[in-house]
């Protein structure tokens, strides 16, 4: 049995004055395990913050069952991209709204993780932050597939453009993982699992360090984080997710 | 008289090329009093379904202002557009014929090979100057006009890299977007352009061109078509100052 020790979520604008065209769904019980996501909405087209709610209100209307089957993940996006595409019936200029989706579901055994686009994925690995799924960006795929190495486009352009998102024009790629809690429990049962928006792990990447005692704790995790983020003006929409669980029971965890 | 436009009208002489989105039709044109200019081509764009329709229009639209804006002699130029009409359309000069089927016929001697070749080049210089990537260099889009001028045309792809609003999902459709023969592998994996996606298909046209037997011209075929990017030509120019210096060797 999965329990939610703490968790810690924020999500706000570049800029006070403008539209947060992040969604995110914080930690939330479906069934016996727990569902979270961040949606980024592709910004400079019309529908951004429209394409980023759809997806998460979809993922909130879901029953634990439609995580179970082995396709659950593409079944997931499908639903989503129609429900993405359909947005230009409520408004004509919404053909281009385009938005990434990340979402971890904490079942029995491990965690499901869908993802398209550019949020990320970590989990808490000893004092570290192993980051987990892989940005779909044109600069990672140029580097996976050996046309550059990372120091060939460190000046270029194309870090943040993406080359997959949930969009009606746009086929869909996405990475599905499961984290089977075998393999990635720590010694005390627990699991720190970390999701961010571009905006936000661009503070953390810089100096991607905090205190053990602050990994150890989603709350001291998301106040460091949104301290660093706003001393180093948000570069674009800032959210973020921290979730502590533990599949031990109530009863072994005061042992 | 079929249409006027401004202080210009035209007649329809014949349909000359048609492709998915549009035709092409042979016009006469004369000036508003009657004095006959010659013939020219003219593209239109076909009336499109209402979901293709704006984006189409849109595209159009930037095609005419990219290609109007560039004055070079081995650039095709546009004279007149009217881009409101239902079927928006563009005037320009009637082509004698275009490289494909040059190379088909197999009429072309080695000298004038280089010479296209060079021509083709400083077109792209050109553009390349102007910060405009082409994105479909390719010989059916390289037109042969009169006294064997080639000009580079058909800018329905070309992408200003001046431009910051053409963003992300634009670039990621782009995948779908040029010839295969012609695209680097980047653009496959990435849907990344640059001025070393434009060197790499002009390489492939030393390919078309036949000309990969002289080993200069060989090794400026290698470099320009090399799978890394940074393996390729930064600029036109200096593929070009290699490829005149391989001629000079061979002769």
């Amino acid at each position: 049995m999965i329990k939610l020790l703490s968790s810690s979520a924020f999500s706000f604008p570049k800029e006070p004055a403008r539209k947060n065209e992040d969604s995110i769904l914080p930690p939330r019980k479906v069934g016996s395990g727990f569902l979270m996501a961040i949606a980024d909405g592709v910004g400079s087209y019309a529908g951004a913050s429209s394409a980023s709610e759809s997806a998460i209100e979809y993922l909130t209307s879901l029953q634990s069952a439609a995580f179970e089957s082995s396709d659950a993940i593409e079944k997931i996006f499908e639903q989503i991209k129609i429900r993405v595409s359909n947005l230009t019936i409520e408004n004509p200029s919404y053909f281009d709204a385009a938005t990434t989706l990340t979402f971890c579901y904490a079942g029995e055994k491990g965690i499901k993780i869908g993802h398209i686009g550019d949020c990320r994925v970590y989990l808490k690995n000893d004092r570290k932050l192993l980051q987990v799924t892989k940005d779909h960006t044109q600069h990672q795929k140029l580097i996976d597939e050996g046309l550059y190495k990372p120091s060939e486009l460190k000046e270029a352009s194309g870090k943040n453009t993406l080359i997959s998102a949930i969009s009606k024009k746009i086929n869909l790629h996405f990475q599905e993982a499961f984290l089977s809690y075998d393999e990635i429990c720590a010694q005390d049962g627990s699991v720190s699992l970390f999701i961010m928006s571009d905006g936000a792990y661009h503070s953390w990447e810089l100096r991607p360090r905090f205190l053990e005692s602050t990994l150890e704790d989603p709350n001291r995790f998301a106040a460091n984080l949104r301290r660093r983020i706003i001393r180093l003006e948000p570069t674009d929409d800032c959210s973020l997710i921290a979730v502590k669980l533990t599949i031990k029971s109530q009863l072994e965890l005061f042992d | 008289m079929d249409g006027y436009h401004g202080n210009y009208k035209y007649r329809i002489i014949e349909k000359i090329g048609e492709g998915g989105f549009g035709f092409v039709e042979k016009i006469e044109l004369f000036n508003i009093a009657d004095n006959r200019c010659g013939e020219y081509a003219r593209k239109s764009l076909n009336d499109l379904e209402p979901d293709l329709r704006d984006e189409f229009r849109r595209r159009f639209a930037r095609e005419v202002s990219y290609q109007a804006s560039c004055v070079h002699t081995n650039v095709a130029h546009i004279y007149l557009c009217d881009l409101k009409s239902d079927q928006p359309w563009f005037i320009m000069d009637l082509a004698a014929g275009d490289l494909q089927k040059d190379i088909d016929k197999g009429i072309l001697t080695a000298a004038q090979k280089i010479d296209v070749l060079l021509m083709v080049a400083d077109g792209l210089i050109y553009l390349h100057s102007l910060d405009y990537l082409h994105r479909d260099i390719k010989p059916s889009n390289i037109l042969r006009f009169k006294d064997d001028i080639y000009k580079v045309s058909d800018f329905g792809l070309v992408k200003n890299l001046d431009k910051s609003s053409e963003s992300e999902v634009i670039t990621k459709i782009a995948t779908a977007m040029g010839t295969a023969k012609y695209m680097a592998p980047e653009i496959g994996i990435a849907g990344e352009y640059s001025k070393r996606t434009d060197i790499f298909a002009l390489g492939v046209l030393l390919e078309d061109l036949d000309m990969l037997d002289n080993p200069g011209i060989h090794e400026v075929f290698k470099k320009s078509t090399a799978r890394r990017p940074p393996d390729r030509y930064s600029e036109v120019q200096e593929m070009r100052n290699e490829f005149v210096a391989a001629i000079g060797e061979s002769k």
